[in-house]
């Protein structure tokens, strides 16, 4: 980001090769439209690339984006009524229960077939999340935060996003149950 | 970051292929290509933001400048020497300078020929010019204002030999000039000229300002009529002194 600040322009090309997919995915799995997700995707590296001169490396890249990302999508969220609400626990969070997907090396079409239909219903049981809990863990996956850093984008204690990750993993695990 | 099961992150990211489309890919490049295509513009901006502060810094070194130097050149601050040099000579002082002599002369006859032998060349001249009766307005004059015609009416030459011993004694001349003045504006009473004798002795020691102060302090302590000599003797000497408006009333 530095270097392209100074006016390196092949800097800017590496550091959205590394995080449009990221980036794209986070607002996609949280908007669940593409359209909006093209709007507010575009509208975050805009904000990136009118701050590229007066950038200052005081967190981490993905920490700084993530957090105009973050920003941009309550802004969203807010134009269309929309409010994150973080659900009480209900019930038991579930069993520790080893998840076992088929891994990647299994090249049987059977196989592939079944590794697409998890990855469908992973998806889907993303999207039924609760907004912080899904946020949450898209942070940790797409962005690669720490529990910290989650923290201090969303606003909340290490804690609060730990729990909620928790909560994430077992949800999805529950959902998931059916392909052990 | 151990509250999510690796295998299910693993199937997460297996999962996980999406991305912005060609058209935002190309229009989010080609607009950061565009930003870096003008980096002039930071450093015109970088001078837009601090031309105003760096011209009203300017503006004010260049204003304390010159109100230093002001201050500096006011007259108050000038010794009598600067002061004769910016202004025109008094002309009385010639005449009088000569009848001083003369008088010295006069009361000490015992020893005519010292007096004549270190004033010879202007030794003849007071008892042949008559002193002016009406010495001229020189107290009031100011700088600008042209001489007045009685020391025109002087003849060159004795104006000359006058000019000379000035010049030997430079230091003093404020002094005698305000010597002189007294001598010439009262030449038909010694009396008053004797009365003023302490104060000539004082023009002759006293700096301008020094001699402003002491006046000031007559006022103040309400001696009015003394004040009043003094200041009438200080404007004869120091005529192009600015003298405090307090002191005029």
């Amino acid at each position: 980001m530095l270097a392209y600040g100074n006016g390196d322009g092949t800097a800017f090309n590496v550091l959205y090769g590394r995080w449009r997919g990221p980036l794209y995915r986070y607002f996609l799995r949280q908007c669940g439209h593409s359209g909006h997700a093209d709007e507010l995707f575009q509208d975050v590296f805009m904000r990136v690339i009118g701050a590229a001169t007066n950038y200052e490396p005081t967190a981490r890249f993905s920490t700084w984006v993530f957090r105009i990302a973050h920003n941009r999508l309550v802004d969203h969220w807010r134009k269309l009524g929309r409010e994150p609400v973080d659900p009480l626990p209900s019930g038991d969070i579930g069993d520790d229960c080893e998840l076992d997907p088929p891994g990647p090396e299994n090249s049987a079409p059977d196989r592939q077939a079944e590794s697409r239909e998890l990855g469908e219903a992973l998806m889907a049981a993303l999207n039924e999340l609760p907004d912080v809990q899904r946020e949450a863990f898209l942070l940790a996956e797409e962005g690669g935060l720490t529990l910290e850093e989650i923290a201090s984008i969303s606003g909340v204690g290490r804690e609060t996003i730990k729990s909620r990750l928790r909560y994430a993993t077992a949800k999805l695990r529950n959902k998931l149950e059916s392909w052990r | 970051m151990t509250e999510i099961d690796p295998k299910l992150s693993r199937l997460y990211r297996e999962a996980s292929s999406e991305g912005p489309p060609a058209a935002l890919d190309a229009a989010i490049l080609a607009a950061a290509r565009k930003q870096i295509a003008k980096p002039q513009r930071r450093a015109r901006s970088f001078w837009v933001r601090w031309m105003a502060p760096a011209s009203a810094l300017a503006t004010l070194v260049v204003a304390l400048s010159i109100a230093f130097l002001v201050e500096r050149e006011r007259p108050e601050t000038l010794d009598g020497a600067a002061i004769r040099e910016v202004s025109p000579r008094p002309q009385s002082p010639p005449p009088a300078r000569i009848t001083e002599t003369a008088k010295s002369k006069a009361a000490d006859s015992a020893a005519p020929a010292a007096a004549e032998k270190k004033e010879a060349p202007v030794a003849g001249a007071p008892a042949q010019v008559p002193v002016p009766a009406a010495p001229a307005p020189a107290p009031m004059l100011r700088s600008t204002e042209p001489a007045p015609p009685a020391a025109q009416a002087f003849p060159a030459e004795i104006r000359a030999k006058t000019i000379a011993p000035k010049a030997t004694t430079e230091s003093n001349v404020a002094g005698d000039s305000a010597l002189d003045r007294l001598g010439g504006t009262a030449p038909a009473a010694p009396a008053a000229a004797d009365k003023l004798a302490p104060i000539r002795q004082q023009a002759i020691q006293r700096s301008p300002q020094v001699w402003m102060d002491e006046i000031s302090r007559l006022k103040r302590e309400g001696r009015d009529e003394e004040a009043a000599e003094q200041l009438a003797e200080f404007r004869k000497t120091y005529p192009a002194y600015a003298v405090p408006e307090n002191l005029l009333k």
